[in-house]
């Protein structure tokens, strides 16, 4: 068992470090801890699965073990931004004001095939309207318009708009959500109500309603096979 | 913040200790087999075959009696072997058969031996 700790944290380590070397374009949308905890836990967990004449415990004490680890190193990179830097390295910039960066291209393995493919997932065909382009540590793509590009807004215009609340589930697929119904201050003879008004007798007959501060209301009901 | 932390580390800790107690309780086990096998062994040696089956039993007895630890912790396959070592060693007193008796008594040994040296801390172990 010892050495199921021992090897758990090496590998651990090893592939941490393996995945570090390869860099950012490996890893999509998962910090580098993360997928080698994902990754790990996975065949981890397989094991005594696989062959019961493993012991359980050679399953758990591996998985418990990455746990923690993976508790410890996301800790200490909130801690520590030397440490951060090390382990999931710094955001890379690939275009600046409508250029393409190549060193970082180069450094960062990314073709320029690549770079097509996560700008024309973005809705962007034109490089030139690019004030920045960041690539992650986690791998993906965020894109910064010039500001000429940037969609207009209504602060931009000087027009007064109403404030977005965020509204909240009430009823979620027939259920009634109580500790909700509080958070907006109202009860059930409010619902009941507001279920009248839109021609339905029960919750259960409400596939998804919401309500906001301002009492706008969302209401979808159940289709007819479902309810 | 500080909670989650504190309990990972406690975790890891917990985890290593736990494997070294495992470490050492096998340990008392396979000293405790080998001592029974000597006597048997000895018993042999000095013609006394009921003493040697009397401590053959015994071993065995006590390797069996330790089948809910050492299904948790070994694997079975290791158990099975170790079983069958003590059923060919028992089969070889039971015939009186010296010879047969000389070979099994080492086999049983280097088993336990081995299955005590795989829970080790050593380079090999976990390289």
């Amino acid at each position: 068992m010892a050495i199921v700790f021992i090897r758990t944290i090496t590998v651990f380590t090893l592939i941490l470090l393996s995945l570090r070397i390869m860099g950012k374009r490996q890893l999509g949308e998962l910090e580098l801890s993360e997928l080698v905890v994902a990754v790990l836990i996975s065949d981890m967990a397989a094991l005594p699965l696989q062959d019961i004449g493993i012991p359980m415990l050679n399953g758990l004490i591996p998985i418990f073990t990455l746990l923690a680890c993976e508790i410890l190193i996301s800790a200490a990179a909130v801690k520590s931004i030397k440490f951060r830097r090390f382990l999931f390295g710094k955001p890379s910039i690939l275009i600046q004001n409508g250029c393409i960066v190549q060193k970082e291209m180069e450094k960062n393995r990314i073709t320029l095939n690549e770079l097509s493919e996560e700008l024309r997932k973005k809705s962007i065909t034109d490089i030139s309207t690019i004030k920045y382009a960041f690539l992650e540590t986690d791998g993906s793509l965020n894109v910064l318009l010039t500001s000429a590009q940037t969609p207009v807004t209504a602060a931009m215009l000087n027009i007064e708009t109403e404030e977005i609340e965020l509204p909240v589930d009430v009823i979620s697929d027939g259920r009634i959500l109580s500790d909700n119904l509080k958070i907006l201050k109202k009860d059930e003879n409010w619902l009941n109500g507001v279920l009248k008004q839109y021609g339905v007798s029960s919750p259960k007959q409400v596939y998804y309603l919401t309500c906001d501060s301002t009492g706008k209301i969302y209401f979808a009901a159940k289709d007819e096979k479902t309810s | 913040m500080m909670k989650k932390e504190i309990f990972a580390i406690a975790l890891l800790i917990g985890i290593f200790a736990i494997t070294l107690l495992n470490v050492h309780k096998i340990d008392t086990l396979k000293n405790e087999l080998i001592e029974l096998l000597s006597k048997s062994e000895e018993c042999v040696q000095s013609g006394d075959w009921d003493g040697a089956t009397e401590f053959a039993e015994k071993a065995m007895d006590h390797w069996n009696n330790a089948n809910p630890y050492t299904h948790i912790f070994i694997r079975h396959q290791e158990i099975d072997g170790m079983t069958e070592c003590f059923f060919n060693l028992l089969q070889e007193i039971y015939k009186e058969d010296s010879a047969g008796v000389q070979a099994a008594f080492p086999k049983v040994a280097m088993r336990i031996e081995n299955i005590a040296h795989m829970e080790h801390l050593t380079i090999g172990t976990v390289f």
